[in-house]
């Protein structure tokens, strides 16, 4: 008998061998790893080898949901993909909302895994406890949009009857920061997982709704975290209001907006193209994710400028972020057609805007010429010459698209030169989040230490004080900055394990009762962060055994550079890099100089033991 | 005395009432005049006292304290807020209040 919020069963899928079968997930570990990520990190750890490439077919790509997912708690259908990925070629956690987390398990499954590689384009449909591979064939090359439209046809469902999470082109090309995107826009999008399944020549993934079949310990607890939750967050910030774009103006007082890939911080038309103005400007339709209360996902339709009549889903902060300022483009509705044709091409939005605008710098500073951008006018703003050049590099279409679709690192390598100055990743290969990290350091910081490939820890900032923490007190103090990532890193992949939406909550305490009410197993929240940690431990082990040096966990040149003007400006976080990360491990509990967890710091998490069941030999 | 101006990031309008200019649905703006040596959290003290709208949007409910999740930007210049809070205003200073948490 499964726990409350849980089916107890896990598919799995051999697709080089077409064979498909069940697993029972048992309470003991579902009570270690509770779901999304730090159950995919345990499975990514024990089935992956360092040998395995993220291409090849022994890589799983592992989709996990939580507890919370469709349990009546609103807004709960965030499921989590972990596999070893193409940006870092180590792990990669990625989250997406819409319906996936609760349909997958009103299907029968609390998650799916993936292995081998199927001969032909095949998707898998889970129905009714069951699952099937089908014939993709004729969807192979449709943009995602497309192929949710086609499967919503060929299965006869309407709209709200299904969820499809697909790949586009940019998937079957194997571009190495192509995403997992479905249920009209929602993206799991960091680490190329969209490329690993098309490695896989997985096209779709596709889920039924249907009743719930699995039960919830308290319904009446359930109903009062949802309602306590959507109370506090229609006043916490702009989101109720305004959406993600609500917070577009008030990060560029910050200095945290990127603007001209990292060459200014200075962007005067930022309140025309933030949310607030979006939301007055065009005409917007609600179109929520599974009984979300806060609703902030809209359709939006451009109603001034040259794409007037343009019809999309609403961009997110990175999105108009990626396709406003990065670019060097003022015109929103811009910003709304360029967010929509990454999301239908299948890419990650950031690292496609870092990989623009670096093409934008090199064609400004003459290292690219007009013969290798092939007729494209890359100028600063230039809104269908960016269009025109996602199409190619989702084809991986000619010099320029092939380039970039090896993402910005890799591209500047490539190029050579100086270029590499002033290209913006991790010197893991990462793509940083939407912003101008400069002027927001926790992030910065977070983002180069993670083990998820993206940020770990922080979100927007990092709100210690829900948790009775101390506040960051000093925005640019090096070695504060390093504790305060350390100290609250867990709680934010605990989210990430039980299947909810950042949006429906920034306080933990909120969605601890809402999962203490789903379960019924009274965690406190020294519990919740221990099962983050386990996550957080198990992918920086698995990243070690996958080649994790030291000289990664930095920033690039210009990412890690200091800021010219705006309110950051002279602001050197490089000038103590190398304390904060030792302050950071020894906070972490890991090995001062090489990152390691410490033998004593798995004991506490509970899971020395199968660690070193594991790893046999490995001295720790 | 000395004049000071005083930008809000955080969304406030009418409420704010007619010493603040809207000038977005994002910001607003006052100019003040105070005596030399004022600190900022002394002006936005003596500001809430005299302003229920102000008072409401930076001030604890309990406790009266100034909210935690508020930055400070002193001539475009962003810094710790205990630090600027602290600090003497000059005449003309500019100072901007935001979320620390804002979206995205």
């Amino acid at each position: 008998m499964a726990p409350p919020g849980y089916l107890g069963r896990l598919l799995r899928v051999d697709l080089s061998r077409g064979e498909i079968w069940s697993e029972e997930l048992l309470e003991k570990d579902l009570r270690t790893w509770v779901g999304g990520v730090a159950l995919g990190a345990k499975y990514l750890m024990e089935e992956v080898g360092p040998t395995v490439s993220w291409d090849h077919p022994e890589n799983r790509l592992i989709f996990t949901c939580g507890p919370l997912g469709g349990s009546g708690f609103g807004g709960a259908a965030t499921f989590n993909v972990v596999s070893k990925g193409p940006m870092t070629e180590m792990a990669g956690s990625s989250q997406a909302n819409g319906f996936m987390g609760a349909y997958m398990k009103f299907s029968g499954f609390d998650g799916v895994i993936l292995q081998g590689r199927s001969s032909r384009p095949v998707y898998l449909e889970i129905k009714e406890g069951r699952a099937s591979l089908k014939d993709a064939s004729g969807l192979w090359g449709l943009p995602v949009d497309e192929t949710e439209a086609e499967l919503h046809r060929e299965l006869g469902a309407k709209r709200l009857q299904v969820s499809v999470f697909a790949i586009g082109p940019a998937g079957e090309n194997l571009v190495r920061y192509a995403a997992i995107v479905g249920d009209g826009g929602h993206v799991a999008a960091h680490n190329g997982l969209g490329a690993v399944m098309g490695a896989k020549n997985l096209k779709a993934l596709v889920a039924h709704r249907a009743p719930r079949g699995f039960s919830v310990a308290d319904p009446e607890g359930v109903k009062k975290a949802d309602l306590e939750c959507f109370g506090f967050m229609k006043e916490f910030g702009p989101f109720y209001r305004w959406g993600t774009g609500g917070g577009f103006s008030t990060i560029y007082g910050q200095g945290a907006l990127p603007v001209r890939n990292y060459t200014t911080n200075i962007f005067q038309e930022h309140e025309k193209m933030n949310g607030q103005y979006l939301r007055t400007h065009f005409r917007i339709k609600s179109r929520p994710c599974f009984r979300c209360r806060m609703a902030h996902v809209k359709e939006v339709t451009v109603t001034e400028g040259p794409y007037s009549g343009f019809t999309a889903e609403e961009p997110e902060y990175e999105q108009l972020a990626a396709w406003g300022p990065q670019i060097g483009n003022t015109d929103l509705g811009g910003a709304v057609v360029l967010a929509h044709e990454v999301d239908r091409l299948g890419m990650d939005c950031n690292e496609a805007s870092w990989c623009v605008g670096w093409a934008m710098e090199c064609c400004e500073r003459g290292v690219l010429k007009p013969s290798q951008t092939e007729g494209l006018e890359l100028s600063w703003g230039n809104v269908e010459a960016v269009r025109e050049l996602l199409g190619r590099i989702s084809r991986r279409q000619g010099f320029l698209g092939e380039l970039l679709a090896e993402g910005v690192m890799r591209a500047a390598t490539r190029l050579g030169g100086e270029t590499s100055q002033w290209a913006i990743h991790t010197m893991r290969g990462a793509s940083p989040r939407g912003h101008d990290h400069r002027g927001r350091w926790t992030e910065l910081f977070d983002t180069c230490v993670s083990n998820t490939s993206t940020i770990e820890s922080s979100f927007g900032g990092i709100q210690a004080s829900f948790l009775g923490m101390r506040e960051l007190e000093d925005p640019f103090d090096h070695l504060e900055v390093a504790r305060i990532c350390a100290r609250f890193n867990g709680i934010r992949q605990f989210d990430d394990c039980v299947g909810i939406c950042r949006l429906a909550s920034m306080n933990p305490l909120h969605i601890l009762k809402a999962f203490n009410a789903v379960t019924g197993w009274n965690f406190n929240l020294e519990d919740a962060f221990r099962v983050g940690l386990r996550a957080v431990n198990v992918l920086r082990l698995f990243n070690l055994s996958h080649g994790l040096r030291m000289e990664q966990i930095r920033p690039s040149q210009r990412y890690g550079s200091v800021p010219k003007d705006g309110p950051a400006a002279g602001r050197d976080i490089m000038a103590r890099w190398e304390e904060m990360l030792k302050v950071y491990h020894e906070e972490m509990g890991w090995e001062p100089s090489t990152g390691w967890p410490l033998s004593s710091t798995l004991e506490r998490l509970g899971i020395r033991a199968w660690w070193e069941g594991l790893s046999g030999t490995r001295k720790l | 005395m000395i004049h000071v101006e005083l930008e809000l990031w955080l969304g406030s309008g009418q409420e704010l009432g007619e010493d603040f200019q809207i000038l977005s649905p994002l910001r607003s703006k006052t100019k003040v005049e105070i005596p030399e040596g004022t600190t900022l959290r002394e002006l936005l003290e003596a500001m809430g006292s005299r302003n229920p709208g102000l008072k409401e949007l930076l001030f604890e409910a309990q406790g009266g304290c100034l909210k935690n999740q508020l930055l400070f930007i002193k001539n475009n210049r962003l810094d710790s807020p205990s630090r600027l809070l602290e600090e003497a205003l000059a005449d003309g200073d500019q100072v901007r209040v935001l979320p620390v948490y804002s979206g995205g």
